[in-house]
């Protein structure tokens, strides 16, 4: 019963008077009567929360409320979109995979708080575009925010990826929460080696009932590439810039988020994106990808150990954080190291007995840009004597992604080292391209003369 | 007394009298907006800033329908989505941030911003809560990136002295300002971001004015109430003004974005005589007794090329059946019902006024062959009425629905619907209107606790109470109110000068920046001479030489 969250007198009255969380009643505050609906305590304990008639929300200290009387419910009805039926759906078959995130979400009325969309028919009532893009197979796997999604998360989705390609669809989408997207379209990578059609992750940062929204664009961007573009690889499709104006098509392990809330948050690490997506089409940015129909034979290797952990190396990291994971039967550990892999002489120390007793250890670099290099200093050096793999540009989160999957496919530690060694998906960038580093500094006069002429 | 302080003086000739405006039901509710510059913005860390026409960048983007919050009539954002009209902020770094852009949730409560307000609300005798949901109103005009505006109610229920009677209040709310629209054209509307996210400290009465003069009457009195608020901005554009006007029978018109209670009053008339014809026109329609079964459309475009601007429009002929006659009928001083049919069209389906044709247009010899023609290919009767619409073919069909609906409000004699003032205070299409009870709460904030141990401020009310003990005239304490000068009349009684000399000075030479030289020259003045000429006398050159 939500009433029961009001406690004391407030609780006392309202069970007294048959009043639950979404009633009307009328009270008198101040010697002033008017109605209102009572809302669900949310642990206030001497405070009532209340909707206006407006629509505001209120909460009035108990002391104050007089003469509470429940009211009827009203009939009124609460009024919905009026959205026009959407065009039956026409294109390739494409399967779309919800797995909950923002981009699956709708407000609740009441909390406003984000609850689970209604489906395929909901969405494309909501983006009627998609049906002139493709005849969309949507199948709710599960709903849970990117936070919650788990290495065991991954492998139902590779294998509903796999279903997917089973039964014939031209290209997979899978809707998915943003925080922790870049590291499932890494698993994915790994998982399902030559995948024969698009392997499409999306989300959004702003939920569907925004106007502003970006959630309906990704959308048709990510089925845009799902249903006719040449690539066979994991893909994430999101905004370009914060204009709406394109999207980017990145390799599903260069790909990071790097922006808590703005639209643009993904961004190709070190390397170039495939290619760019508008209303006009696709249009790649490099030609050196696997091609539909061109790829061999798809490879699953679904999997995932996740004894094994991300350590993000600062000045002060005690190396009994080390010894905790080997004591605790881990078996990988991924460093981000500073710089080109680098920690203190303590943390090396540590890393060495870690090793010693049977931790498997690789280095990334936390600057993301840029390769890791064991013997540009002497700590690198040592790094490598102490026992630790040093994984050349890989970013961190798709090292540890890639650990979960590599330590599931072998228990031999060599064969582990050599699968995380070996360039299975991208994941490492040869060559770097010359503008693969390039960030924005905001406020220069020649970057400001660009964003006016080109816009953010 | 405080009725002559706030009853407009120079009210426009067309203006009819009480009891006709009463004859048709006439209801008005008033809010009044104004900017408050306390503390930065209101939900972001950014300083409040002049107006600026320069900016640093541009961010596009396109609003969608937002499919929870009751959408009411489908076709605006629907239609504003398909047609890819684009919207353009122009933003500055001075005075603009990530949340600006709906790129970052709200950073913060301008606690100084909202404690102006919570004294306002408080000195009206407003019930205030205890804490306070930020809300989220859809605002789909394109003037606010995210889509919603977002506001709180910080209080409710009061009644200040009014006419012969009291003014109900129906809430004091604190919300963000919107951006300044620059450009608006068929595919484009741009605005400037400079004012966006600015507090605004909006009061809304009960809808129980009767006529244009009552809504004159409470527009001076909540321009002299937000004037007082802490830190209230008194530049042009600060204060702001919209109607909500409805007369017998027809739907709740809302005008926005009244610069001057002089257009108030002008608008509030024109939209009552616009809603009165409406209703004249919709008995009419139904005393014919049309029959919309015939409503038709259908593209005529291979027989109208010469009308296309360009190889990709097309052209619809869309006939309404029985119309005849009724479009050249005058909705005010300026416009025509066949104005409220294409400001619809262009409004909805981005379409310029000049690819919108009518059979009863103004006469043209070669419109008059074209619709000839038309009439055949929709084997129109004498009865009916024609239009063709010429565009992009999107915009076209948008264009159909929006016809449709301007024929289906004309039955029903008016809907609910957003305008927009013209010039001479006739309104146009703006947008259908929303049902603003369905905000839903800003879920990136927590509820806000208002303090409620804040000093109150004077009230005109208050002040006018004791100008007028002191004799002043209700031209003199209106005046005094409007220049919030009354404490430099309060000191100038204190000086020993009679109040009414002292009224007389104050508003002739009061500056705030000549304050302190004032009063030494008033203090001066009295030790010097005894009659008030010399006095002013010395005053005035005294403040002119130094």
């Amino acid at each position: 019963m939500v009433d029961a969250e009001y406690t004391g007198n407030i609780g006392n009255l309202f069970r007294k008077l048959g009043i639950h969380a979404g009633d009307p009643i009328e009270l008198d505050v101040d010697g002033r009567r008017f109605a209102c609906v009572v809302l669900p305590a949310h642990g206030l304990a001497d405070m009532v929360r209340l909707r206006m008639p407006d629509g505001y929300i209120i909460g009035i200290e108990w002391q104050r409320i007089k003469n509470v009387r429940k009211l009827e419910a009203s009939s009124r009805q609460v009024a919905t979109a009026n959205q026009p039926v959407p065009p039956a759906p026409t294109g390739p078959d494409v399967v779309l995979l919800a797995t909950g995130g923002t981009i699956a979400g709708r407000p609740d009325p009441v909390t406003g708080g984000l609850v689970a969309g209604r489906g395929a028919s909901e969405l494309y009532a909501l983006v009627p575009e998609l049906a002139g893009l493709a005849r969309l197979k949507m199948i709710d796997l599960f709903s849970v925010l990117s936070e919650n999604m788990q290495p065991a998360h991954w492998v139902r989705i590779a294998r509903a990826v796999l279903e997917a390609i089973d039964s014939g669809a031209r290209g997979v989408v899978v809707s998915h929460g943003t925080d922790t997207l870049h590291y499932t379209a890494s698993a994915l990578s790994f998982m399902i080696q030559n995948p024969p059609v698009p392997i499409v992750l999306v989300g959004s940062q702003k939920s569907i009932d925004r106007p502003s929204s970006d959630a309906a664009l990704n959308l048709i961007h990510a089925v845009q590439v799902a249903s006719t573009s040449d690539i066979a690889e994991v893909v994430v499709t999101m905004f370009g810039p914060t204009s709406d104006q394109y999207g980017i098509i990145h390799r599903g392990t260069r790909v990071r988020k790097m922006h808590t809330s703005a639209r643009s948050t993904f961004r190709t690490i070190g390397d170039v994106p495939l290619g760019l997506v508008d209303h006009n089409g696709i249009r790649m940015l490099r030609t050196d990808y696997a091609r539909v129909g061109q790829t061999p034979p798809v490879q699953p290797r679904i999997g995932v150990c996740d004894r094994a952990a991300l350590l993000y190396y600062h000045p002060g990291m005690s190396p009994e954080v080390i010894d905790f994971y080997a004591a605790s039967k881990f078996r990988g550990l991924v460093m981000a190291g500073t710089g080109m892999g680098h920690c203190s002489d303590d943390v090396i120390n540590g890393l060495k007995r870690a090793v010693d007793q049977g931790l498997q250890v690789f280095m990334t670099s936390q600057t993301l840009w840029g390769t890791t290099n064991p013997y540009a200093y002497q700590t690198g050096r040592r790094l490598i004597d102490a026992g630790v793999t040093f994984l050349a540009n890989m970013l961190p989160e798709t090292a540890l992604a890639k650990l979960y999957w590599a330590l599931s496919q072998t228990k031999d530690p060599e064969s582990v080292t050599a699968l995380m060694t070996q360039n299975i998906a991208n994941e490492i960038v040869p060559r770097e391209p010359p503008d693969g580093y390039l960030v924005y500094q905001g406020g220069i006069p020649e970057v400001a003369e660009f964003l006016r002429k080109e816009r953010l | 007394m405080f009725e002559h302080v706030i009853k407009s003086q120079h009210l426009p000739d067309f203006l009819w009298s009480e009891e006709e405006y009463e004859s048709l039901g006439v209801r008005i509710e008033l809010k009044v907006r104004r900017q408050v510059d306390r503390g930065g913005k209101l939900l972001c860390n950014c300083p409040v800033m002049p107006p600026d026409s320069d900016y640093d960048v541009e961010v596009s983007r396109h609003l969608r329908p937002a499919a929870y919050h009751g959408a009411g009539p489908a076709s605006m954002p629907m239609a504003e989505t398909r047609c890819f009209r684009e919207v353009i902020y122009r933003l500055t770094r001075k005075s603009s941030c990530t949340y600006e852009m709906d790129d970052s949730p709200p950073v913060r409560i301008n606690r100084d911003a909202l404690a102006a307000t919570i004294t306002v609300a408080r000195s009206m005798g407003c019930i205030l809560p205890e804490q306070s949901q930020i809300m989220r109103e859809r605002f789909l005009d394109g003037s606010i990136p995210s889509g919603f505006q977002r506001s709180m109610l910080i209080g409710w229920n009061c009644s200040l002295p009014f006419l012969k009677k009291l003014l109900n209040i129906q809430r004091v709310t604190l919300t963000e300002d919107s951006a300044r629209l620059v450009e608006d054209s068929m595919t484009r509307r741009v605005f400037m971001t400079d004012r966006l996210g600015v507090p605004v400290l909006v009061i809304t009465t009960a809808p129980e004015l009767r006529n244009p003069a009552q809504a004159a009457a409470a527009a001076t009195l909540l321009r002299m109430v937000t004037s007082r608020t802490p830190g209230a901005m008194h530049r042009q554009s600060a204060l702001r003004f919209d109607l909500g006007i409805g007369i017998r029978g027809a739907g709740f018109v809302e005008v926005r974005g009244l610069d001057s209670i002089n257009t108030l009053v002008r608008v509030a008339h024109y939209e009552v005589l616009r809603q009165k014809r409406m209703l004249d026109l919709s008995a009419e329609v139904n005393r014919r007794g049309i029959d919309m079964q015939r409503f038709a459309s259908q593209d005529v475009t291979r027989w109208f090329k010469s009308l296309k601007k360009t190889p990709q429009d097309v052209v619809y002929a869309v006939l309404l059946p029985g119309f005849r006659g009724l479009m050249r009928q005058a909705m005010g001083p300026n416009r025509e019902l066949l104005d409220e049919f294409v400001d619809r069209v262009h409004r909805i389906a981005c379409l310029p006024q000049n690819m919108v044709l009518c059979s009863e247009g103004p006469e043209d010899f070669v419109l008059s062959e074209v619709f000839a023609k038309a009439d055949r290919l929709m084997q129109s009767r004498r009865s009916d009425v024609i239009f063709l619409l010429v565009g992009p073919e999107e915009s076209v069909k948008w264009g159909v629905t929006a016809l449709t609906e301007q024929a289906r409000v004309l039955t029903d004699g008016g809907s609910p619907e957003v305008r927009r003032p013209l010039r001479n205070g006739e309104t146009t299409f703006l947008m259908p209107d929303t049902d603003s009870s369905l905000r839903l709460p800003e879920t990136d904030m927590p509820a806000v606790p208002l303090h409620s141990d804040l000093n109150t401020i004077d009230m005109p009310w208050q002040i006018a109470r004791d100008m007028q003990a002191h004799g002043l005239s209700a031209q003199q304490i209106r005046a005094l109110i409007a220049k919030r000068a009354e404490h430099v009349f309060n000191r100038m009684c204190n000086l020993g000068y009679q109040p009414t000399l002292a009224a007389q000075l104050t508003l002739q030479f009061w500056k705030p920046e000549l304050e302190t030289a004032l009063i030494e020259a008033a203090k001066e003045a009295l030790n010097t001479y005894s009659e008030p000429l010399q006095q002013k006398a010395f005053i005035k050159g005294r403040l002119k030489h130094g």
